[in-house]
């Protein structure tokens, strides 16, 4: 029941997002007139906090969360509320995208996360081919996920910033289309070992997966410096540029990334430990004849 | 049946892996080749651009705001509906440990008293 709670309350935050896009509002909230996304956010946070409360139990396994995790989740909270400030009333409004330019200030951070998600992913699956050692290949699998969801975010916002900087949601540019090319594989990774079962042979196919995966992150980074698209760099070394506040404001969100995605990172590796932990538990009790199908 | 696909294809993926990351070294290369010197390293330097502060009230052909406010949104609702998820897994995973855990003790008592 909380469940539902919660996943209804997130749906209705997200169409407070998305409905605006179409020009259509969430009837539920017109009242609120321009307060109707923070109010969808409110709702959607309400929704998540349901959640959290309904997965915790109280349970013998679970170990507490050390204080450096704890630490880190309040760093990253702290870190969110700066970035929004320096965001939206520290960086100035740009003159010719308008408001719409703050999308950089978390897509360009979003896409270094990515990155780091997927190196990490590439590292893990390369030490874990050479070592076998069950940690590598969880961290392997958690900078996947992560490295995905950052992926999904830069697949999102940037074409909710073109179409406002070129006319269009999408075009085949060079950086967009192997961007999505890195997320299909590491899509296809992700598949793979969420489905493929848990044997050796298929964690190794998955690491290959994964060191395939790495070729594409050099290509992504300068398909925008050696082939000619649309995508704009922004930073480069004579020439584009950000004010001194936009600066600031984009390295905050760097800073924000960094801390997110290495909680992300870590969380997701605790849970794939446990998991792993899992899996050597039902060997044990298939061996005494405990379950039936493993 | 898996683990013969794997067996066949591993290498296979390998092999791919090093054929495109020698094509973007070749491409690279080209790219370098063909352009007239100083070409290149310029292709990014023609498409940079400058962001400049509005000053006073601007008015917009498309209104961005709604576009931002998706942005913003999508973000924070996916890392928040995969933080949920992570939730869920790691209580699901939680529950069946402590089940095995349960009995696998219990099996432990029943072959003590036998």
């Amino acid at each position: 029941m909380r469940r539902s709670v919660g996943v209804v309350l997130l749906v209705l935050g997200g169409l407070s997002f998305v409905l605006p896009v179409a020009g259509r509002q969430l009837t539920l909230l017109a009242p609120f007139g321009t307060l109707a996304p923070l109010i969808g956010m409110l709702l959607a946070l309400i929704g998540a906090g349901v959640m959290a409360a309904d997965a915790h139990r109280p349970s013998r396994t679970r170990r507490a969360p050390s204080a450096i995790w704890i630490g880190l989740v309040v760093l990253t909270m702290a870190l969110l509320g700066a970035a929004l400030w320096m965001n939206f009333f520290h960086a100035q409004v740009e003159v010719r995208m308008g408001i719409v330019q703050k999308i950089f200030y978390f897509h360009v951070p979003s896409a270094y996360a990515m990155y780091v998600g997927f190196g990490i992913c590439a590292l893990g699956s390369a030490v874990f081919l050479a070592k076998r050692k069950d940690a590598w290949d969880a961290l392997a699998v958690a900078g996947a996920e992560v490295g995905l969801l950052f992926c999904a975010v830069v697949l999102i916002t940037g074409p909710l910033w073109a179409r406002k900087a070129w006319g269009v949601w999408w075009t085949w540019d060079p950086r967009l289309t192997t961007t999505l090319l890195a997320g299909m594989i590491f899509t296809a990774y992700v598949v793979l070992r969420s489905f493929g079962g848990a044997g050796e042979a298929e964690r190794r196919f998955a690491a290959g997966l994964a060191i395939v995966g790495l070729f594409d992150l050099p290509v992504i980074h300068y398909s925008v410096q050696r082939w000619r698209g649309t995508h704009p760099t922004v930073i480069t070394n004579k020439g584009g540029g950000l004010t001194a506040e936009m600066g600031q404001a984009l390295g905050t969100g760097f800073i924000l990334f960094t801390a997110l995605v290495a909680l992300l990172i870590w969380t997701r590796m605790r849970t794939e430990r446990q998991r792993q932990r899992l899996r050597a538990l039902e060997l044990e009790a298939a061996e005494r004849g405990l379950l039936e199908d493993v | 049946m898996m683990r013969t696909l794997a067996r066949w294809l591993a290498p296979g993926a390998l092999a791919l892996g090093l054929c495109l990351g020698a094509t973007g070294v070749a491409a690279g290369a080209l790219a370098q080749d063909g352009a007239p010197e100083g070409e290149a390293g310029d292709a990014a330097e023609d498409r940079s651009m400058a962001f400049e502060a509005a000053e006073g009230p601007q008015t917009e052909n498309i209104p961005g705001g709604a576009l931002m406010i998706a942005a913003y949104g999508v973000v924070w609702l996916l890392v928040l509906g995969y933080v949920v998820s992570l939730g869920y897994r790691q209580a699901s995973t939680t529950d069946d440990i402590d089940r095995l855990r349960r009995d696998l003790a219990a099996a432990e008592e029943r072959t003590a008293e036998d």
